[in-house]
């Protein structure tokens, strides 16, 4: 590890001096964006999806949906991120005459995505939730969509909360795939610091640094949360 | 008030009532017995449409709740029932718990109203009202009936922190803060620990005596006969007999009734 010192000394001035902080920075930006908005988006489509599939199935309405909502995840758990990025970014977008910039279409595929998976995060969190208190909620002359917003899913949600957690730092570590349309995220930077000093090794651990300082914060965020979300029950 | 006409409720093989009729008119408390399994509580869930019939009709009104095209919301509003696991809303708080469904309702009122003058068609005026006097008056009558079950200091509190009959008592009120015309109990004191079935009785005693119309699945011999102005024995999915008090508890003609009042007397 003699020339490691070199190393650092060749990344610090990369990083310093030539100005690839200022990368990295937009990089973390842009990581960020595509995360939380992501997360957003799948969140809310998430929801609905879920709601649809718990729906009781007597009438035309809600089994056509269902339907809908079942090709929907299937297409989007069934094939990589990747495929979906580049798919949309170069076939769907251009053929649609839709011009948006690589981070839009990473935000959209990251949430359209992610509402897949939160889908069934939010069924699973639903059905956690005693089937009294939607009876109760109906018994009452709340409608079932009443009755979803205010009772079940408020609940449900604090029971997800930490395999909600665990879907953003997911999300955040795959935004390292975006630059395959050419987003400029953390991966981009520190391998582009790497490019012009034709050494990796330093950024490519440093990357390593960064994305687990944000994953830790996360965390820390998330149980911060949990433990406001927890008030109303006996264990507090 | 509530007619119910040869009702059927099956679930998948299983048939459990097998053509039920009944009238209960308006003031009455009918209580409903029965072996466990012998369809007394789908009988009661039934009459909200907590289950669908599987063939028959009920009335509520004159209105048939069996109708895909009736809203049941409407009509569930004046026929509340009271659980015996209470269902409370666990993420709201005692009061929340009261004023959420007549908020809820209230709202509706109102915004069908707004929508119905900017359109031009007849509305109630009463109905419009903004937010804050819908929940000032939800609040109001809130607390109100909680001081009525003595649980005033207890409207901030979440359900998790209420014992058993506290709990059910909140549902009773729950349930009055509806102003129903009918209320139904399913079993409201079989999930309590003894010494708080008094509690919830007294509660629903005083509402019988208030003259609310009850419709009451219990094994509370004692209650039944003191409270019901008439019994249903239910076995096997039929009501095999019905009758004042008297007649059932002191003077039972069908033997099912006879061999189940001795088991539990």
């Amino acid at each position: 590890m003699g020339n490691f010192e070199l190393k650092l000394a060749t990344f610090w001035r990369e990083f310093y001096a030539n100005g690839g902080y200022n990368m990295v920075l937009e990089g973390l930006k842009n990581t960020l964006i595509i995360a939380v908005l992501g997360l957003l988006i799948g969140s809310v489509i998430g929801t609905v999806i879920a709601a649809v599939r718990v729906m009781p199935k007597y009438k035309v309405l809600p089994r056509v949906l269902n339907g809908i909502c079942s090709v929907y995840v299937s297409f989007f758990r069934g094939t990589p991120m990747v495929v979906q990025l580049l798919v949309f970014y170069y076939v769907l977008f251009p053929l649609m005459g839709v011009n948006m910039t690589s981070v839009m279409v990473s935000v959209m595929v990251f949430g359209l995505n992610s509402g897949a998976y939160i889908s069934e995060i939010m069924r699973g969190g639903i059905l956690s939730v005693d089937p009294g208190q939607m009876e109760g909620g109906r018994a009452m002359g709340l409608s079932f969509s009443a009755t979803m917003m205010k009772i079940v899913i408020p609940q449900a949600v604090k029971n997800i909360l930490p395999t909600m957690g665990n879907e953003f730092i997911t999300l955040i570590k795959e935004t390292s795939i975006v630059s395959f349309v050419g987003a400029s995220d953390l991966y981009k930077a520190f391998n582009l610091m790497g490019t012009n000093t034709y050494e990796f090794m330093v950024p490519y651990l440093a990357m390593a640094v960064v994305y687990i300082v944000m994953v830790l914060i996360i965390t820390l965020l998330i149980r911060l949360m949990e433990r406001r979300l927890r008030k109303s029950d006996r264990s507090m | 008030m509530i007619e119910v006409c040869n009702l059927h409720k099956s679930f998948g093989d299983l048939q459990v009532l097998k053509g039920v009729d009944l009238t209960i008119k308006q003031g009455e408390i009918v209580v409903i017995l029965g072996p466990s399994g012998s369809g007394k509580s789908t009988l009661l869930r039934c009459l909200n449409c907590m289950e669908d019939p599987t063939a028959g009709n009920i009335y509520f009104h004159g209105v048939d709740l069996t109708d895909m095209k009736v809203d049941i919301n409407v009509h569930r509003q004046k026929m509340c029932m009271v659980f015996q696991h209470f269902n409370l809303f666990n993420n709201k708080t005692v009061l929340e718990n009261l004023t959420l469904a007549p908020i809820y309702v209230a709202k509706k009122k109102a915004r069908a109203a707004k929508w119905a003058k900017l359109l031009g068609r007849p509305y109630e005026v009463a109905d419009i009202r903004s937010n804050k006097e819908i929940s000032d008056e939800a609040e109001a009558r809130a607390m109100e009936l909680l001081g009525v079950v003595d649980l005033q200091d207890k409207a901030a509190e979440y359900p998790s922190k209420l014992s058993g009959g506290q709990k059910q008592r909140v549902a009773i009120v729950r349930a009055l803060a509806m102003n129903p015309d009918v209320m139904l109990f399913d079993e409201p004191t079989s999930a309590l620990d003894p010494e708080m079935v008094g509690e919830v009785l007294e509660v629903m005693r005083d509402l019988a005596k208030a003259g609310m119309t009850m419709v009451i699945v219990t094994h509370e011999m004692g209650f039944a006969r003191e409270v019901a102005s008439r019994v249903l024995f239910i076995d096997e999915g039929v009501i095999q007999e019905e009758g004042t008090p008297d007649e059932i508890f002191n003077h039972p003609q069908n033997p099912r009734t006879q061999s189940f009042l001795s088991k539990v007397l």
